[in-house]
C-alpha cells in the first residue's frame, strides 16, 4: 500500500509531474537569460516560463473548423504524458530509478520518441498548410536523428553491458563517467539531441521565418500552454538523460546532495544545448542531413565499433 | 493550399508574415520544396501622398515626405528638396550640401545594419541580429546628435539644412563612427568565417547580370549582380564628387553578394562621412529663395534601397503642379520573382528580404469595381486621367 502511494506520489510530485514542469521551467529560463546575455539585451526574470505557462492556460482555445479534434487535442497529452513518465524511470537521489527494472532503458529512450509522433500528429491534425509543413519537416528530421542517438546509446549500453538504468549509474560510479569513456558518442549523443530538442541549427519544424510556427501555429490558449510545459519537460528529460548515461559518476552516499548534483549536472548539459542554439543560425531541410548522418552517425558508429573490438576500454 | 495542377501547390507568404514586415502578398507554388513559380501582390498600403503634396506649399512637403518611409527618410527629403532646387533654380551652399551628406550617409549605414539584421533573423541567427542591432544603436546616436532625432531628421528643407555640425558634434560623430567601423568590420568577418550563413546563402536566389539588366534593378540589387551604377557616381547631387570613395560591386549574384555589398558599402559611407565633417567648408546654412515659374525637373539620390527618382512641376503658385516619387522597391519587386524559381521554399523569405523591400514607400492605388467585383492596381496618374470616366 505504502509503495503504491509512494508511486503515485512520484508520479505526480517528484520526479515526475510538479517537480518536472518546475525544474524544466527553470531550465528555459536558464537558456532565456543566457540567450539574452550573449545577445546584449537583459533576458526575462526567473518566474517568466511560469507566468507564460499560467496566461495561457487561462486563456480561451480556439480549435479550427476544419481541424481533426481527436489527434489536435490529443497531441500536447500524449507528449505530456509520456515525457512526465519518462521522468520516473531516470535516478534522482539514488542510483535506482523509482520505476526501475531490467531493460527500462529501451522503455526510456522510447518514451523520448514519442513526443515527436505527437507534434507530427499535432502539424498534420491541425489541417493548415504551416502545420502540415511543419509536420512532413519534423518527420524527416526525426529520421535523421534518431539512428545516431541510438547508436550513441547502443554504445553506451554495450560499454557497460548492461540494460538497467540503474547498472549503468552504478557503473560509472566505479569505472569513471561515459563521456570519457566514449567522448565520440557523446558528441553524436549531443548532436542529435539539439535536433531532438528542435533547437537551432535544427529548429527546421518550426522556423518562424518560413512557416510561422510550424505544427504549433493553428494552437491557442490550454492547448498551447500544453505544448509550453511539453517544452519544459523536453529540456528536462533529454537533460537528464545527458546526466545519467554520460555523466552518473560522482554520486554521495546523502540522497539530498545527489538529487541538488543532479540538478546541477542537468542544468550544465542545457548549457549546453542553450549555447550550441544561440550562436548557430537555422540549416535548410536537406542541409541538416550532413551534420546528422555524416558527422553524428560516423562518429557514434566508429565508438561502438572501438568498443565492440575492446581497443582503449 | 490551393491546387494548381496535380502536384503543384501554392503557399501564401503574407500579407502578415513574420518574415515579411511590411504588407506584400506571395503566393508562391511549390512542387515539393521547389519553388516553380510566383505571384507578388502589392498594394495593402496605400496612403494618397501624393496627392496631399499637390495642396501643400513647397516647404511643408519637406515634412510631408519625409513620413514616406521611415527607414530612408533622410533620403526622401534629399530627392525632394534636390528637385525642387533645381526647378525653382536655387543655388545651395556647400556647407549646407556637405551637411546633407552626412545625414544621407548615416542614414544609409543605420539601415544596411538595420536590414542585415533583419536578414540574419530570417536565417534563424537572432544573435548576430541583435548584435548588429547594437552597432545600428551608435549610428542612430550620430543621427541624434546631428539632427535631435532618431527617425525623421528635418533637417533639410527646400534652399539648404535648418541644422549646423558643431566642432564638438563632429568630433562626437568621429568617435562613434571608430565603433560603427569596429563593428561592422567584426559582422563582416562573422559572415565571411561562418559555415552555416554561407550554407543558406550561397547559390541562393541567383539574379543574374543580364537578368537585372532586364528588370533595370537599381541600388545594392544591381550591384550584387555585377551592375557598376550607382547615382552619387553618375550623379553627384549634393557634392558627391568632393568624396573618395568606391561603388561595391560583387560577381556571386546571390543573396550572399546581398550581404556583402551592403556590408563593405556601410564602411564607404562611414568613409564618406568622415571625409565630409573634416573638410567641412565655411559658409550659409541657406541659400536665397527664388520666386517659383513654370519649370519642371527631377531630382535623384541613392537611397540606401536603391535610385530614388522626385519629378516635380511647377508653376506662379507655391504649391507644385505635379509631384511624382518613384521608389526603389517599385524597381526591384518584380525581379524577386526570377530569383524565387528554381530555389526552395524554405529560401523563399530570405530572398524577398534580401532586395530590402520597402513596401510603403512603394503602393499604388486598387480601384475595385463594386458591380463586377473586379479589381485593378493602377498608378494615381492613370486615375487623374480617367477621374471623369470613374468618379
Amino acid at each position: 500500500m505504502v509503495a503504491q502511494l509512494l508511486l503515485i506520489i512520484g508520479l505526480l510530485v517528484y520526479p515526475g509531474f510538479v517537480f518536472s514542469i518546475l525544474y524544466g521551467g527553470i531550465l528555459i529560463w536558464i537558456y532565456r537569460k543566457i540567450r539574452a546575455r550573449m545577445q546584449g539585451r537583459r533576458g526575462p526574470p526567473w518566474y517568466q516560463t511560469y507566468a507564460d505557462i499560467m496566461k495561457l492556460l487561462s486563456k480561451e482555445t480556439i480549435i479550427p473548423r476544419n481541424a481533426w479534434r481527436v489527434g489536435f487535442i490529443g497531441a500536447p497529452i500524449i507528449s505530456i504524458v509520456s515525457l512526465a513518465t519518462a521522468m520516473l524511470l531516470i535516478p534522482i537521489w539514488s542510483s535506482k530509478p523509482l520505476l526501475g527494472f531490467v531493460g527500462d532503458t529501451i522503455v526510456l529512450l522510447y518514451l523520448l520518441t514519442v513526443p515527436t509522433f505527437a507534434i507530427i500528429l499535432a502539424g498534420i491534425s491541425s489541417n493548415s498548410p504551416y502545420g502540415i509543413v511543419g509536420a512532413s519537416r519534423e518527420a524527416s528530421l526525426l529520421v535523421w536523428y534518431e539512428l545516431p542517438f541510438w547508436f550513441s546509446m547502443a554504445t553506451i549500453l554495450i560499454l557497460t553491458g548492461t540494460l538497467s538504468v540503474e547498472k549503468i549509474v552504478s557503473t560509472q560510479a566505479t569505472l569513471g563517467p561515459n563521456i570519457v569513456r566514449a567522448p565520440l558518442a557523446f558528441i553524436a549523443f549531443i548532436i542529435a539531441a539539439q535536433a531532438k530538442l528542435a533547437k537551432r541549427p535544427f529548429d527546421i519544424p518550426h522556423a518562424e521565418t518560413e512557416i510561422v510556427a510550424g505544427p504549433y501555429t493553428e494552437y491557442s490558449g490550454v492547448l498551447r500552454g500544453f505544448f509550453e510545459i511539453n517544452e519544459a519537460l523536453k529540456w528536462l528529460t533529454i537533460s537528464s538523460v545527458a546526466a545519467t548515461f554520460f555523466l552518473g559518476w560522482p554520486t554521495t552516499g546523502n540522497p539530498v546532495f545527489n538529487a541538488l548534483l543532479f540538478m546541477v549536472k542537468v542544468a550544465l548539459f542545457a548549457i549546453i544545448f542553450a549555447v550550441i542554439d544561440i550562436v548557430n543560425p537555422r540549416f535548410r531541410i536537406e542541409q541538416a542531413h550532413w551534420p546528422l548522418w555524416e558527422v553524428a552517425l560516423i562518429i557514434a558508429l566508429i565508438d561502438l565499433v572501438r568498443i565492440l573490438a575492446g581497443i582503449g576500454v | 493550399m490551393g491546387v494548381r495542377s496535380r502536384k503543384v501547390y501554392s503557399v501564401p507568404v503574407g500579407p502578415y508574415h513574420p518574415a515579411l514586415e511590411e504588407m506584400a502578398f506571395y503566393k508562391v507554388y511549390v512542387e515539393g520544396e521547389r519553388i516553380v513559380d510566383a505571384l507578388i501582390k502589392p498594394g495593402f498600403n496605400h496612403r494618397g501622398i501624393e496627392k496631399l503634396a499637390m495642396k501643400r506649399s513647397y516647404r511643408r512637403n519637406v515634412q510631408l515626405f519625409e513620413r514616406v518611409c521611415g527607414i530612408c527618410s533622410a533620403a526622401h527629403t534629399t530627392a525632394y528638396c534636390v528637385a525642387v532646387e533645381r526647378c525653382l533654380k536655387i543655388d545651395v551652399p556647400k556647407r549646407a550640401q556637405y551637411i546633407r551628406a552626412v545625414q544621407a550617409e548615416a542614414n544609409r549605414i543605420h539601415s544596411h545594419l538595420l536590414w542585415f539584421g533583419v536578414a540574419m533573423h530570417v536565417i534563424g541567427f537572432d544573435t548576430l541580429f541583435m548584435h548588429s542591432w547594437a552597432i545600428r544603436e551608435d549610428i542612430l546616436d550620430v543621427v541624434e546628435t546631428l539632427t535631435g532625432n532618431r527617425v525623421n531628421y528635418s533637417v533639410n528643407t527646400i534652399g539648404g539644412v535648418r541644422r549646423d555640425i558643431t566642432p564638438e558634434m563632429g568630433k562626437y560623430i568621429l568617435e562613434k563612427l571608430n565603433k560603427v567601423e569596429k563593428g561592422t568590420k567584426y559582422l563582416i568577418r562573422a559572415v565571411k568565417e561562418d559555415l552555416t550563413i554561407k550554407a543558406r546563402t550561397k547559390e541562393v536566389g541567383v539574379l543574374t547580370k543580364e537578368e537585372a539588366r532586364k528588370y533595370c534593378d537599381v541600388g545594392p540589387t544591381a550591384r550584387a549582380s555585377g551592375i557598376e551604377e550607382d547615382v552619387r557616381r553618375a550623379d553627384p547631387h549634393i557634392n558627391y564628387e568632393d568624396f573618395d570613395f568606391e561603388v561595391c560591386v560583387e560577381d556571386t549574384c546571390d543573396v550572399y553578394a546581398r550581404i556583402m555589398v551592403r556590408l563593405r558599402e556601410t564602411l564607404e559611407s562611414i568613409k564618406i562621412v568622415r571625409q565630409a565633417i573634416k573638410n567641412l567648408p565655411e559658409g550659409p546654412l541657406m541659400a536665397e529663395l527664388t520666386v517659383p515659374r513654370p519649370n519642371e525637373d527631377i531630382g535623384r539620390t541613392e537611397a540606401p534601397r536603391g535610385e530614388l527618382i522626385y519629378y516635380i512641376r511647377s508653376n506662379y503658385t507655391n504649391v507644385p503642379e505635379r509631384v511624382k516619387l518613384r521608389t526603389p522597391t517599385f524597381v526591384n519587386l518584380p525581379s524577386t520573382k526570377p530569383m524565387l524559381i528554381g530555389d526552395k521554399l524554405a529560401d523563399a523569405p530570405q530572398i524577398i528580404v534580401s532586395i530590402d523591400p520597402c513596401l510603403s514607400c512603394n503602393d499604388r492605388v486598387i480601384i475595385i469595381d463594386v458591380r463586377t467585383g473586379k479589381k485593378k492596381t493602377m498608378l494615381l496618374d492613370e486615375i487623374i486621367r480617367r477621374r471623369g470616366k470613374i468618379w
